[in-house]
């Protein structure tokens, strides 16, 4: 089939990061019920549990960026060199020049 | 990496008139030679002013402080109780550079919000050298507190029986590679953070600008982002510096509980 590889591309960059971003939030709501109980038990160890709670939300958070990181650059880059070798690099660059913000910011910085 | 717009900054006519005159050094040439010496740029921005405002505070130290001197005692102390409650009795002996670190990356994050400016950390180069120096000094602190075999029986897995003299063999590569995964988790952390905050903004300019009065856009809505990507800023900072403190903790742990 012809656009399979792009298709499927597409597809697993908009599912991987919704997958991730559900599911980390999720997973952040179950820590920070956990922590806020715990704080209305004991009000005077709020702090330290304050803190405990930050740096496990920062650790959950860490695995979505992860997410992030891997469709939103490196399947990304894939996605953008399977368009180039199927549609031809100047007329990628044609459409992009027309991109409003390209054509404000004077033809950007764009890779 | 492919697919990233960056903005023109004030480094530019820099880079320019530096590219024209030839004094620019062989590594800033080539394609990716503009976003290099922006980063440097701004990097170095943000260590001259931080060392001229430490100078000026340290320079007159008074009994009764003015208001620099108060705002530094508080940052200081903050920083103080917060490696001494995680780290434990020693932790105030690390504030030099843990609070440098903390102090430091806060700026490199926030200067980014300011327009024409870019985060260095927006960039995966700089938050790879940040956590690198970092686990090194990790693992200084404890080599030196623990001296060099306590450091590689810890290593080991702090054997204490036949059993675990044993399975050494197993526990001392997972260890390692532990340990130098934990460079990249930091720096990634890091980087994914203060770059996608950078992205949102970026889409929220794109979306905002379709809507224009008199050629400019009428609903400011890159501005709530601003407002967090400040507290991301410090949030990130600040788990890039106790995640630190746990490390350090974790190495200097002392067998015999004192």
């Amino acid at each position: 089939m012809g656009n399979w590889d792009i298709a499927m591309t597409a597809l697993a960059i908009g599912i991987g990061m919704a997958l991730a971003a559900s599911i980390g939030a999720l997973s952040q709501s179950k820590a920070i019920w956990g922590a806020v109980e715990a704080i209305a038990r004991q009000p005077e160890a709020g702090g330290r549990i304050f803190t405990s709670l930050i740096i496990g939300l920062a650790l959950i958070e860490t695995l979505v960026i992860y997410t992030l990181l891997v469709s939103g650059i490196f399947l990304k880059g894939n996605l953008d060199d399977m368009i180039k070798a199927k549609y031809g690099a100047d007329k990628v660059k044609a459409i992009q020049a027309e991109d409003s913000y390209n054509k404000e910011k004077g033809g950007g910085a764009q890779h | 990496m492919a697919g990233q717009v960056h903005p023109p900054t004030i480094a530019n006519p820099l880079y320019e008139w530096l590219l024209k005159s030839g004094y620019l050094p062989e590594f800033l040439r080539g394609e990716n030679g503009e976003r290099l010496f922006q980063l440097i740029f701004f990097t170095w921005l943000v260590i001259i002013v931080l060392v001229v405002v430490s100078f000026i505070t340290s320079r007159t130290l008074k009994k009764i402080p003015g208001r620099l001197q108060s705002t530094m005692e508080i940052i200081v102390d903050k920083l103080a109780g917060l490696l001494d409650s995680l780290i434990g009795h020693g932790g105030r002996n690390y504030l030099g550079f843990l609070g440098t670190m903390f102090i430091f990356i806060f700026c490199l994050n926030l200067i980014g919000l300011i327009p024409g400016m870019m985060s260095p950390t927006s960039n995966w180069n700089c938050t790879v050298a940040l956590a690198i120096v970092t686990i090194l000094y990790v693992q200084a602190s404890g080599i030196k507190s623990n001296g060099f075999v306590g450091y590689l029986k810890h290593m080991g897995g702090s054997p204490k029986g036949v059993a675990m003299w044993i399975i050494v063999p197993l526990m001392f590569p997972i260890h390692l590679l532990g340990e130098v995964l934990k460079p990249l988790s930091l720096s990634l952390r890091l980087y994914g953070n203060i770059s996608g905050e950078d992205t949102i903004i970026l889409s929220m300019v794109k979306i905002a600008e379709g809507i224009k009065v008199f050629g400019m856009p009428l609903i400011p809505l890159p501005l709530p982002m601003m407002g967090f990507a400040i507290f991301t800023s410090f949030l990130q900072a600040f788990i890039f510096t106790a995640l630190s403190c746990i490390y350090i903790m974790i190495l200097t742990a002392h067998d015999d509980g004192h």
